[in-house]
């Protein structure tokens, strides 16, 4: 990436076609933060690229091209958004960032031989065999599930886990701190390998197929 | 430090696979996994459900926009730079 500036300074349009192929999903996808509409996304995207074309003989490579553009956005998308008027609130964290990821029950309590430890009814399910991919079926199942989790678990989880930004592109780019981004983060992965824990039990996917 | 339960580990694998575990308490979780059959295979689970996440499609900027974008870039690229 050390070498896409240069290329995009000289006018390679190819480089630059294939920038912001790479980069757009991503960047839709976090603009959902600030805007309510899939069409105020594209909004905002597009507003993004025109800035970052406008602004890249002034850059200055104090981050990386890539969390610059990212922090346009960010900018971008706070300004549309304020009219938008979003109502989850992102900057804090709130009662569903506290509190266990798995259920108490499920180990053995105090005053029991090992406290704390998994119980045996409640230590974690097989999910099939490491080396099976999950099926196309399974996978759509998955999809269904993450798109069930709270706003802003399921926007970090999207970012950091289908998208593959980094903790700091993600924190850049929603503007939220890198701690609550690891609780959003942490909560989210659980409750997504909890429910594809009760689908394994309730026979509802398998991972051998 | 002591040593860590089921119940406490669980909560420390996005810290540990994020680096940010003070060094004694990454070590603790590690001893744990070492002897936790169950705690190792509830990170591996959720390893493999975000790594799983991967293969998800996502939605891409419609053409007409990535053209406008293309013809707005050309545009810029042939004006001269002001540097």
């Amino acid at each position: 990436m050390d070498d896409l500036l240069p290329l995009l300074l000289a006018g390679d349009t190819a480089a630059y076609e294939r920038t912001v192929r790479a980069w757009s999903p991503a960047m839709l996808r976090a603009a959902r933060r600030y805007v309510a509409t899939p069409a105020s996304a594209e909004e905002v995207v597009q507003e993004t690229w025109l800035a970052v074309v406008g602004g890249l003989r002034g850059f200055e490579g104090r981050s990386s091209l890539r969390t610059w553009v990212f922090a346009v956005l960010a900018n971008i998308g706070r300004r549309r958004g304020a009219a938008e008027a979003r109502t989850v609130p992102w900057a804090s964290l709130d009662a569903d960032d506290t509190g266990a990821t798995v259920d108490a029950r499920r180990f053995s309590p105090p005053g029991s031989p090992w406290p704390g430890h998994w119980s045996s009814v409640g230590a974690p399910r097989d999910f099939g065999p490491e080396e099976q991919f999950m099926s196309a079926e399974a996978l759509q199942i998955l999809e269904a599930e993450l798109a069930q989790l709270p706003t802003r678990q399921r926007l970090v989880v999207e970012l950091r886990d289908v998208h593959g930004l980094t903790s700091q592109e993600v924190c850049t780019v929603l503007e939220i701190t890198q701690q609550n981004q690891r609780v959003l983060l942490h909560r989210g992965r659980a409750a997504l390998r909890q429910r594809v824990e009760d689908l394994v039990t309730a026979g509802v996917i398998s991972w051998t197929s | 430090m002591d040593e860590l339960t089921c119940q406490q580990v669980v909560e420390l694998i996005t810290e540990l696979d994020e680096g940010t575990l003070a060094i004694e308490v990454a070590e603790a979780v590690q001893a744990h996994l070492d002897d936790c059959p169950d705690c190792v295979r509830y990170f591996a689970q959720i390893r493999r459900v975000s790594q799983s996440l991967r293969a998800l499609p996502v939605e891409s900027l419609p053409v007409a926009i990535q053209d406008a974008l293309t013809e707005a870039f050309r545009a810029w690229s042939t004006k001269p730079s002001n540097h």
